[in-house]
């Protein structure tokens, strides 16, 4: 029985986080997601049975549910995440975007982000960046709150990357 | 002789440790009876760890697996993307599952589960994450007990309830749409596919209050 306690278990290897201190308050950390390499799924022999994007029912808006490997800064990969994006009804019942990410770094804790609104901005040619904000988290995310940007560059040539960039601060302070 | 007799020791000293860990007084909370709307899954859309005995005992070089995440940060965490199904067997919510061990835990404290993370997304409707913690104990212990009568620790049981009463509960929370601002909880159980890890097929309960 006492072999039992010292039975090696899989465990997670840390990989040491990548944040920066922001200039006003807070800590800003950014993953990366190399499409072609990270996307889980896409050589997968039920994609007819759930295909990875643009798939519906009953002919309405499109859901699209997505997996992915995270990599820091460094391109070391961290985490994995799941994106899901769709239609639904806003609190006054007209149809309006929801994108959620969900980013799980199995050493140090998940993180959920939350785009409702549809604000986005040409930041670069062949950019567009999404706004939205950290509404939970655990572990070592769970005091935090913030906000995010999702980037997406090279999708019409090159290597296809998304690039999610977070500023995230004690829930008491907003960054 | 001598090392006949300690080899023969050693031997029934594990055999002994392992039926001891099968009725181990410190493990097996009890289960949580599931509440809510049902939905049934079937994927193979299984990336990452497999959950079948050998795999979460740490024991890889029995069992390949070509859908394994090889980097070393991952590679002890599975994601699945599957179709939920309600009773009548009608696409009702899309869903990915995420799950990592727990790096805490043991098999003397009976605590060998993994924290899950689901996100739903019920089309034109919202959206929900629910997260909690799934305890394989009896699937192990069913595993051990198994390899013992000589069947490669394969877990025998048609299915194993996963949700548990204890320190983690599984809740869920509105993410966008109806259910925004909205709480609720989940439980969970699992087919047993024995050895074929590249498999994923069980049962939700989700209550949404």
């Amino acid at each position: 029985m006492a072999g039992a306690s010292l039975y090696p278990l899989p465990d997670h290897k840390r990989i040491r986080g990548e944040t920066e201190a922001a200039a006003n308050g807070g800590r800003e950390e950014v993953f990366h997601i190399e499409l072609k390499r990270d996307q889980l799924g896409r050589q997968s022999k039920t994609a007819a049975l759930f295909p990875f994007a643009g798939f519906s029912m009953s002919g309405d808006q499109p859901v699209v549910a997505e997996a992915f490997q995270i990599r820091n800064k460094s391109g070391q990969v961290i985490g994995v995440a799941s994106r899901l994006e769709g239609i639904v009804p806003d609190s006054i019942g007209e149809p309006s975007l929801a994108v959620n990410w969900l980013l799980v770094i199995p050493a140090r804790g998940a993180l959920l982000l939350e785009q409702k609104r549809v604000i986005s901005d040409v930041v670069a040619p062949g950019m567009q960046a999404l706004h939205g904000r950290m509404t939970w988290g655990d572990r070592e995310f769970a005091e935090l709150s913030g906000s995010y940007i999702e980037a997406r560059m090279g999708m019409g040539s090159g290597e296809p990357k998304i690039v999610l960039s977070t500023r995230l601060a004690s829930a008491s302070v907003t960054p | 002789m001598r090392t006949l007799i300690a080899l023969l020791g050693f031997i029934l000293g594990c055999l002994a440790g392992i039926v001891l860990l099968a009725v181990n007084p410190f493990a097996g909370s009890p289960v949580i009876q599931s509440s809510g709307q049902s939905y049934s899954f079937v994927t193979g859309d299984v990336y990452g760890m497999p959950h079948t005995v050998r795999r979460m005992l740490n024991l890889d070089w029995l069992e390949p697996n070509k859908r394994a995440l090889q980097a070393p940060a991952v590679k002890n965490s599975a994601v699945s993307l599957m179709m939920l199904r309600d009773t009548a067997g009608a696409e009702a919510a899309y869903a990915v599952k995420i799950s990592i061990v727990d790096d805490e835990a043991n098999l003397y404290t009976g605590k060998t589960g993994h924290y899950s993370y689901w996100t739903v997304f019920w089309p034109n409707q919202g959206a929900v994450l629910m997260h909690g913690y799934d305890e394989y104990w009896d699937q192990i212990t069913d595993g051990l007990l198994a390899g013992l009568r000589g069947r490669s620790f394969t877990a025998t049981a048609d299915d194993y309830r996963l949700t548990r009463s204890g320190a983690v509960a599984n809740s869920l929370q509105g993410m966008s749409g109806i259910f925004s601002g909205r709480v609720g909880s989940y439980s969970e159980s699992q087919m047993n596919s024995g050895d074929d890890g590249t498999i994923l097929q069980g049962e939700l309960a989700i209550q949404i209050n």
